[in-house]
């Protein structure tokens, strides 16, 4: 009986956070390259029941029955718990900006042999000076979210002040304040396989220090960690290889410049699951009320002298 | 709860954005006026660590379990795109063609109570003849009171008002003698210049050098007699404005489901 009241409870508490995680999903509607978070309820450990000071267990045609042994009653969980929020990979819409600083990547790169699911990403990192600094491997994170700006010493970073990669791992250096006249400013032009180049004084394509953008594959992408700010962090094993390394990628990939990719939080979904949650949240709470509904009538009632 | 907090911050957000589009919208007839767009960022992830032993097996994300604590409004950008242009035949109106800021100069007293000059960047031509405070003659001033300078960083000045002509390159003639040579500067990112109000941004300085002395032209030109419009689009405005009421009603809806959550958990004692 008691044991149905924390049960219950534990609903609850798992219906809060999954209910944290739908609202951050709404929150992030509108946030370039979000990938929409979907919450894993999962049941406590199984226990096995028995009866316990009763030898005797039930008299069951064909069942055997074995004098001093537990009679097992049957398998019980005890609660739920929400075990962990899987982020959706599917390609978000794209949206038209204008703006030679916005970048929507778009992949239909098949998985793997072994199945994986391969997902394509741009590298980006915070680099203490980034004339000089190559991004070390753990600095690397990945987003999906490429709308960028330049910053005061015209580096391409990303809303959160990271600095947007090449492919050598380096930042991207648009503008220089110091030679006016090598600086890309709105100019800049990025080719559909991430090639950076920008037109020169007399109205030429020039290429920008022969650099592309750092976009990387990720093998089994639900093995990187959330760490907000539209970034994650590569936990599998090896390193990421840049998309352009292996030419079997040539023709299933594309980056587009003056477009953003949207987030892929579907709003419809979002507000049923959150309407379910709800009503489950009652459920849970009905069940909580009628426990301690049966419990007041064992304390007050039983036993009562008088009656 | 947790929630409440992640739809709270994306409704700041949002409110932001929306700030953002009724500008836009106030300043669609703004000669010169250039649109910003506004986006969102995502905040920081909550990691949390409290599962069973028996969890790190059969799951597909590393352990622990992340809910993210809403977004924010995370740049607002200056879309550059030119502007309609507006015939006005007007003599003292310029337009630009192309790539390129005015720089007009404004003075100001400074710290030590001199006169000083601060240079300001625009794209807004509507200049008209103006007596110069101060000084005799008179110059080429912006609505506000700036006046329009040559390329060492002078205003252009006059002893009386004129035939006015100007050549695509920025030579000044008044009644056909000429008179001084105008620049246009360029900006590689205006994003990262202060915006002063009145659709002015404030010229860099460089090592106590100013505007005029490290600017590099630009190779717009210069029509007389025509005014650039502002680029907004009224259209895209409107559909930016949906999606926001959207946005804004979606997190609204989101903290309703959330009270009455807490109401039910509130609840479980009075039956």
């Amino acid at each position: 009986m008691i044991r149905g009241l924390y049960t219950a409870a534990s609903g609850m508490l798992s219906l809060q956070r999954k209910q944290d995680s739908l609202a951050n999903n709404l929150a992030n509607i509108n946030t370039p390259g979000y990938k929409q978070d979907v919450g894993v309820m999962r049941a406590f450990p199984e226990q096995l029941l028995s009866r316990i000071r009763d030898q005797e267990g039930p008299d069951i045609q064909g069942m055997p029955q074995m004098g001093g042994q537990a009679v097992p009653i049957g398998r019980l969980h005890t609660g739920v718990y929400m075990s962990e929020a899987l982020p959706v990979f599917r390609q978000g819409d794209i949206a038209e900006t204008r703006d030679p600083y916005d970048v929507a990547l778009m992949d239909n790169i098949q998985p793997d042999e072994e199945g994986n699911e391969r997902r394509l990403f741009f590298s980006v990192a915070r680099l203490a000076d980034p004339a000089t600094d190559t991004a070390e491997p753990e600095q690397l994170r990945y987003t999906r979210n490429g709308n960028w700006s330049v910053n005061a010493d015209g580096y391409l970073v990303t809303p959160d002040g990271y600095y947007v990669l090449n492919n050598e791992n380096q930042a991207i250096r648009v503008n220089d304040p110091d030679f006016p006249d090598q600086s890309a400013g709105h100019t800049l032009e990025i080719t559909a396989n991430g090639a950076l180049f920008y037109r020169n004084d007399a109205g030429e394509q020039v290429p920008l220090n022969d650099q592309s953008l750092g976009i990387k594959v990720l093998t089994n992408p639900q093995q990187m960690v959330r760490e907000g700010t539209n970034v994650y962090r590569y936990t599998g094993e090896g390193q990421p290889a840049n998309v352009g390394d292996d030419p079997e990628n040539t023709g299933f990939y594309g980056v587009k410049q003056g477009w953003l990719e949207r987030s892929n939080v579907d709003p419809a979904q979002t507000m049923t699951d959150m309407m379910t949650v709800l009503r489950a949240y009652e459920a849970n709470q009905r069940i909580i009320t009628t426990v301690d509904g049966t419990m007041e009538k064992a304390a007050n009632e039983i036993g009562r002298v008088n009656g | 709860m947790q929630s409440l907090n992640i739809s709270t911050a994306a409704l700041r957000g949002v409110q932001q954005a929306l700030d953002n589009t009724a500008n836009n919208l106030a300043n669609a007839d703004t000669v010169g006026y250039k649109r910003r767009t506004a986006s969102f960022s995502e905040l920081l992830s909550d990691s949390m660590n409290e599962q069973a032993a028996v969890d790190s097996r059969q799951r597909n994300s590393p352990p622990g379990l992340r809910i993210g604590s809403g977004s924010r409004l995370g740049l607002t950008k200056t879309d550059v795109s030119p502007g309609n242009m507006k015939q006005t035949d007007v003599p003292t109106d310029l337009m630009i063609e192309g790539d390129g800021y005015f720089l007009v100069s404004r003075p100001f007293r400074n710290a030590n109570g001199e006169l000083d000059d601060e240079y300001r960047l625009t794209r807004s031509g509507a200049f008209q003849f103006a007596q110069m405070a101060g000084l005799p003659g008179y110059a080429l001033v912006t609505p506000t009171g700036e006046y329009l300078v040559d390329e060492v960083g002078l205003p252009i000045s006059f002893e009386n008002p004129g035939e006015l002509t100007i050549t695509p390159e920025g030579v000044v003639f008044l009644d056909g003698n000429e008179v001084a040579q105008m620049r246009l500067y360029k900006v590689d990112n205006p994003d990262q210049l202060q915006q002063v109000g009145d659709n002015q941004l404030l010229a860099p300085v460089l090592d106590d050098q100013k505007a005029p002395d490290f600017m590099q032209f630009a190779d717009g030109r210069i029509k007389q007699g025509a005014l650039e419009t502002s680029n907004v689009n009224v259209q895209e405005e409107m559909s930016q404005l949906i999606n926001v009421q959207r946005a804004y009603q979606l997190n609204s809806r989101a903290i309703g489901i959330t009270d009455q959550m807490m109401g039910i958990a509130n609840s479980l004692r009075s039956r």
